[in-house]
Parts: structure tokens; C-alpha cells; sequence
């Protein structure tokens, strides 16, 4: 295992024409790492997988694979393979065929492009599609020929642009453990470009949230769900109810923050300078008590005007006395839960708030 | 039609008889190609197979009569494969037919190696250059099939612009002797008939998902290779098509070997004008008519069959 990264970006920048697509970005991907590029559409996160597999050249910053400088290697030279969001499987070959395009590129032999293609075939689940017709595949099975015939060449970094997207929920999230299972078995690191918060945080290691042509924020995706960096991350990665606040007092790395909303003045750890702040909470964190008792710790007044069964969860709609929609989420099914209609203490634990610049 | 009209379900009639709920206006349209088809399709191939069935005569008509009588007064079927047997043995014929067929070939593939780079650069180029390109590409068809094979005359004689050109320069001392011969006959079906190549393989081509030539590439292809493994199978429909549009008409097209050809270009237009207006034999002109349409109902059939392999269930 080579010390240094398999995948390194270093200020990279694209543009087209006036249009700049990816500005200042640098990124690693390590071995055996499953690292994923969120973002919303157009941030240029497309744009980054395109820049790594070649089909586009960088007008700043340095694309290196392996250590070495990517610098005018075009596309079907280089160690890396891409699924593509549409799967761009050949229309007039056959699966296998399909599969085996790549290895019979390699100067393989007859016999271990049989043995690589078989062998896809089965970590796919696909040997009896083998002789099947792209066209004659549902959207799921296509999925996997994609996967199967990027994974066939056996490059150490395969780059996945939205490879669920096009599946419906639920074997989305079959496909979620799915890629998993294959990646470990392939001992391959992956770049998975996606828009879905929940798919970035349910496969990667790392996820890198994008906007704007720019990193926004990195980390595994329990530190950037937990901490994220600002308003824009917050909001993209999970759900959360962001209030506008005022830092008061700042002490030993303490603060006060003044926030109306929520009917006084909150103390939470932070070294935040200056005096406008959003202040963040993500919906599982909030509880709900009834009115008939006194509130326990720090609460406001609410007035419930939704509530959706989801099964585990039960997603409450809050109205606050100023007008403002709250949304909290509550784990606990058999616990005390309000009716629509009803008021309600809305009540949080302060360290629970993260404090955003503005 | 009926059915379109009465929106989602049937009308009781179609279900209680199937098959036989037909309307009206479904017979109505169908009768309208099926006339066509009938009048100036079927009914002049039967008279032609009529002619070249029977003998050639001096009169008018100038072939003998389909029902003749016998002198006995009974009414007896005249068919003679005459014509047929002599096609098959003069040369002349032979050689009409093999020389369309050489020549349309090699025009349809003169036209093919222009046309494709040509709908490549086309279907490659940003989306709002593509409607002037095309325009382009057409326009030389507005002026006059003749004027512009008389202009290759022009163009391609002793003393023509080419050979003045060349003359010019110094790369040659005599003039090139370029009209009137085979090489000038391929050019110039190849040239006339060059739309008929492009339109197909342009639309085939320029309806193609740039994704899988990326997709090659990320698999190694090298762009040749992307070529030959990736787009050159994908616009096989194309191909056929424009194959089939050119080849077909030019190998019984007259003009060009008329205006450009020498007298040694054997080509069947030729040849049937010739026993048509010259020797006034319409059953040899009727006969080899029927000769060239089995030849080319052959690659015709091929085709056909082809098409659904061809698409490669392509969605």
C-alpha cells in the first residue's frame, strides 16, 4: 500500500465559458475508501468525477492517480473506471459481452476474460442474464451491469456518478448494502457522486459536501451531520430547524446567545466571534411534553398542527407563538405523543444547538 | 379508428365480434396505399413481365400479343422466355448488369466514406451549428440534378478546370483524359447521390448517447477502436439505409454514365435505353429490367433481414 493518496485533487478549477463549474476543489481518496461527493444539482460534483476519469482537463490544479500527474492521459489510459448515471450499457451487446468489453481491452486472454466476466457475473447476481440484451433487463438489473462491467477491469478507484438515483426506493436501500458488500469484496476505493443525503451518509466513510463549485465541508458523515459548518451543510446533510440568534456574551469558550424564538437566552460551548449567529437543531433532538404538567428543563409553548406516522418515527409539525414552523421527530412510538390541534411544550437540551456563522 | 374514438374501451360491437370491427374508416384508409400500390406498383410490374415474356415484333405494340389465336380458331397463352435466354447468353447484357452493379457499388461506397466523417463532424458539432450545417450540406441539391453533373463535365474534361488547374501548377505536363470513363461515372453518382447517405447517417448518428463513446474510452478504447467497437455498430441502421438509398437507384441510373461515362461504361440504363429507343426491342428492355429487380431484390431481402439484428434492441 502506497503512502500517498490513490486519488488527489489539488485546486482543481473547471470552467465552461463564463459557466465556472468546479472552482478550487482538493479532495483524496484513500485505498479502499468509500468517500462521497454530495451536493445539490449543478454544484459541479459531476464535474469533479468527469475531471478524474479524464473526459474533461482542468484549466487550474492537478489531478494525480496513483501518484502520478494525470496532466494529458487521456481518458482510456487511465487506472480508474467510471459507472456512469445512465449506465451507458452498449445496447448491441449482450451482458456478458458487456462485461467483458473492458477486459478483452486489457490483452487478457480468451480464457480470463471468460473467468473475470463469470466472475462478475456472480457478484452481481446476474448469471442467468448473462446472454440478455440491456433492453431486456429491469432498471435494477442494469444497475448491476454497470457496476459489473466498470468493476471488470479491476481498477483500484471506481467512480460512481449517482449510481441509485435511478431506482426506487426500496431497493435503493437494498443497493446501499449491496455496493457495500461489493466494494469490500473488491477491496476497491470508491467516489460516489450523489444528491441523496441519506445514500452519501449510509455508503461512505467520508462525505464531501459541495456547493457552488467548492468543498463546502469533509469528514465522516457522523462529524459533518453532527458539526456541520455552516447553514447551507446543516440544512443539506439531514433536516434541521435553524433560528436567527444574537451572541450576547462570549466567555471561556462558552456563549449566551439571545434568540426570541425560542423565549430567552441559550448557554452553549462555542468560540464564535461577533454578534449574528443561526442557531441549529436537528429534529430528533427536540422532544415534546404535555401542557398539563410543567415543562422540564428549557421548553416554549407550541401549538401542533401535523403529525406523520413513519413507522419508527413519528414527524411532528410545531407552530411557535411567533408564527415559525418547527419540525420534530420523535423515536419513542409508545410514548406520550400530541394530537393535531393540541398544545404542547416544545423542549430541547442546550448543548444539543450548534452555532452557525451567519 | 373506431376504437381511438371510443376512447378506452371498445364499442360493444368490437367485442362481441373480434376480428371483424373493421370500421369504415379503417378500410378507407387502408384502401387508399393499396390502391396505390396496386395501380402504379404491381399493375406496371405485371406488364412489364408481360413484355419481356413475349416476342419482339414490328408494329405497335412492338411485341407480339399476350392471347393469340390459333389458326384453328382456339385462343392459346404466347410466352417465350426468349429474351431471357438471350440475356443470358450475349455478354453485352451480362456485362450492363455487372457493371451497374460494380459501379453502384463502388459510388455507394465513395459516398459512404465522405458521408460518415461528414454526419460524425455533424452530429459532433455544438447543437446550434447543426441545423446550418445540414442546411448547408443540401443546399448544392436545390440547383438541377443535370446542371450539376454537367458541371463535373466542366470540370473533369481535357481542358477542364481541373486539368488547367494541374496544368498550372506543374504537376503535370499532358491533361489527365478524367471525363469519360469509369472513375468520372463513380464520382459523379457518388457526388448526386451523397445526400441520400448523409441524411440517414447523420440522423442515426446524431441521435446517439455520447455516453457510450465515454463509456469506450473508460474501458479502454482508444478513439479508432471506440469507433469500429462502439459507434460504427450503433449506426448500422443508418448505414443500411443509406447504403440502400444510394446503391439501388444508381444502378439503374442513366444519366450520369450518359453525360459522364465513356463508351466502354457499360451500365444497365444505359443499355435499356438503348434496346428500348435504338433497337426497339422492348421485350430485351422489359427482360432486363426484371433481371436487375431479382438482383437487387437479393441485398434488398438481406436488409430487411438484417434491420431487427441490426438495431440490436437499441431502446
Amino acid at each position: 500500500m502506497t503512502a500517498s493518496p490513490l486519488v488527489e485533487l489539488v485546486g482543481v478549477g473547471k470552467a465552461y465559458g463564463a459557466q465556472r463549474a468546479v472552482e478550487d476543489v482538493s479532495l483524496c481518496l484513500a485505498a479502499r475508501e468509500i468517500v462521497a461527493l454530495l451536493g445539490p444539482s449543478g454544484c459541479g460534483k459531476t464535474t469533479v468525477l468527469r475531471l478524474i476519469a479524464g473526459f474533461e482537463t482542468p484549466d487550474r490544479g492537478r489531478v494525480s492517480i496513483d501518484g502520478r500527474d494525470m496532466a494529458g492521459v487521456p481518458a482510456h489510459r487511465r487506472p480508474v473506471n467510471m459507472m456512469f448515471q445512465s449506465y451507458a450499457l452498449f445496447p448491441h451487446l449482450s451482458v456478458a459481452d458487456n462485461i467483458a468489453f473492458g477486459p478483452r481491452r486489457q490483452g487478457l486472454s480468451r480464457r480470463q476474460v471468460a473467468m473475470r466476466t463469470a466472475e462478475m457475473l456472480a457478484l452481481v447476481q446476474l448469471e442467468t442474464a448473462a446472454a440478455k440484451r440491456p433492453h431486456q433487463l429491469s432498471g435494477g438489473e442494469r444497475q448491476r451491469v454497470a457496476l459489473a462491467r466498470a468493476a471488470a477491469c479491476r481498477p483500484r478507484a471506481l467512480l460512481l456518478d449517482e449510481p441509485l438515483a435511478a431506482l426506487d426506493r426500496k431497493l435503493r436501500d437494498a443497493m446501499q448494502f449491496e455496493l457495500r458488500r461489493i466494494q469490500r469484496q473488491l477491496g476497491m476505493a470508491f467516489l460516489v457522486v450523489t444528491h441523496d443525503q441519506e445514500e452519501a451518509m449510509g455508503l461512505a466513510d467520508r462525505v464531501a459536501v459541495m456547493a457552488a463549485g467548492r468543498i463546502v465541508q469533509a469528514g465522516p458523515p457522523m462529524q459533518v451531520y453532527d458539526r456541520p459548518v455552516n447553514r447551507f451543510v446543516a440544512d443539506f446533510l439531514g433536516e434541521t430547524n435553524l433560528f436567527a440568534g444574537r451572541i450576547v456574551a462570549s466567555q471561556g469558550g462558552w456563549v449566551r446567545v439571545a434568540c426570541a424564538e425560542l423565549g430567552g437566552e441559550l448557554r452553549l460551548p462555542s468560540d464564535q466571534m461577533g454578534s449574528d449567529c443561526w442557531l441549529s437543531i436537528r429534529p430528533e433532538r427536540l422532544a415534546l411534553q404535555p401542557v398539563s404538567q410543567a415543562a422540564v428543563g428549557e421548553a416554549v409553548a407550541a401549538q401542533v398542527e401535523n403529525v406523520v406516522f413513519r413507522g419508527a418515527q413519528r414527524h411532528c409539525e410545531l407552530r411557535l407563538a411567533t408564527g415559525r414552523l418547527v419540525r420534530a421527530n420523535l423515536a419513542k412510538v409508545d410514548g406520550w405523543c400530541p394530537r393535531p390541534g393540541e398544545p404542547a411544550w416544545l423542549a430541547w437540551r442546550a448543548e444539543d444547538f450548534r452555532l452557525l456563522p451567519p | 379508428m373506431a376504437r381511438l374514438a371510443g376512447g378506452r374501451f371498445p364499442p360493444a360491437a368490437a367485442v362481441t365480434r373480434p376480428g371483424r370491427g373493421i370500421g369504415r374508416e379503417r378500410l378507407l384508409l387502408l384502401a387508399l396505399p393499396t390502391l396505390w400500390l396496386v395501380l402504379l406498383v404491381a399493375a406496371p410490374l405485371v406488364i412489364l413481365l408481360k413484355i419481356a415474356l413475349s416476342e419482339a415484333e414490328l408494329g405497335v405494340p412492338p411485341y407480339s400479343a399476350l392471347v393469340q389465336t390459333a389458326p384453328d380458331g382456339s385462343l392459346a397463352l404466347a410466352l417465350t422466355i426468349d429474351s431471357f435466354t438471350r440475356l443470358a447468353a450475349d455478354d453485352i447484357y451480362r456485362a450492363g448488369l455487372w457493371g451497374s452493379l460494380r459501379i453502384a457499388f463502388l459510388a455507394a461506397l465513395a459516398a459512404f466514406l465522405v458521408a460518415y466523417p461528414m454526419a460524425l463532424a455533424m452530429a459532433r458539432a455544438p447543437r446550434r451549428w447543426r441545423p446550418l450545417l445540414l442546411a448547408l450540406a443540401i443546399l448544392p441539391f436545390w440547383t438541377s440534378f443535370l446542371i450539376r453533373v454537367y458541371a463535373w463535365k466542366v470540370i473533369l474534361q481535357g481542358g477542364g478546370v481541373l486539368n488547367a488547374a494541374l496544368l498550372e501548377l506543374g504537376l503535370i505536363a499532358q491533361p489527365l483524359a478524367l471525363l469519360h470513363g469509369e472513375g468520372a461515372v463513380v464520382l459523379g453518382i457518388a457526388y448526386a447521390y451523397l445526400p441520400f447517405m448523409l441524411l440517414p447517417l447523420y440522423a442515426v448518428l446524431e441521435g446517439r448517447d455520447p455516453a457510450l463513446e465515454e463509456a469506450a474510452a473508460d474501458l479502454g478504447c482508444s478513439p479508432w477502436q471506440r469507433w469500429l467497437r462502439v459507434t460504427l455498430p450503433l449506426s448500422l441502421p443508418g448505414v443500411a439505409a443509406g447504403w440502400a438509398l444510394v446503391f439501388i437507384p444508381a444502378t439503374g441510373e442513366f444519366v450520369v454514365p450518359d453525360l459522364l461515362g465513356g463508351p466502354d461504361t457499360l451500365m444497365l440504363g444505359r443499355v435499356l435505353w438503348q434496346e428500348f429507343f435504338q433497337a426497339a426491342d422492348w421485350p430485351m428492355a422489359a427482360a432486363l429490367s426484371v433481371a436487375l429487380l431479382l438482383l437487387l431484390l437479393a441485398p434488398l431481402a438481406t436488409l430487411q433481414w438484417l434491420r431487427p439484428r441490426l438495431r440490436g434492441g437499441a431502446e
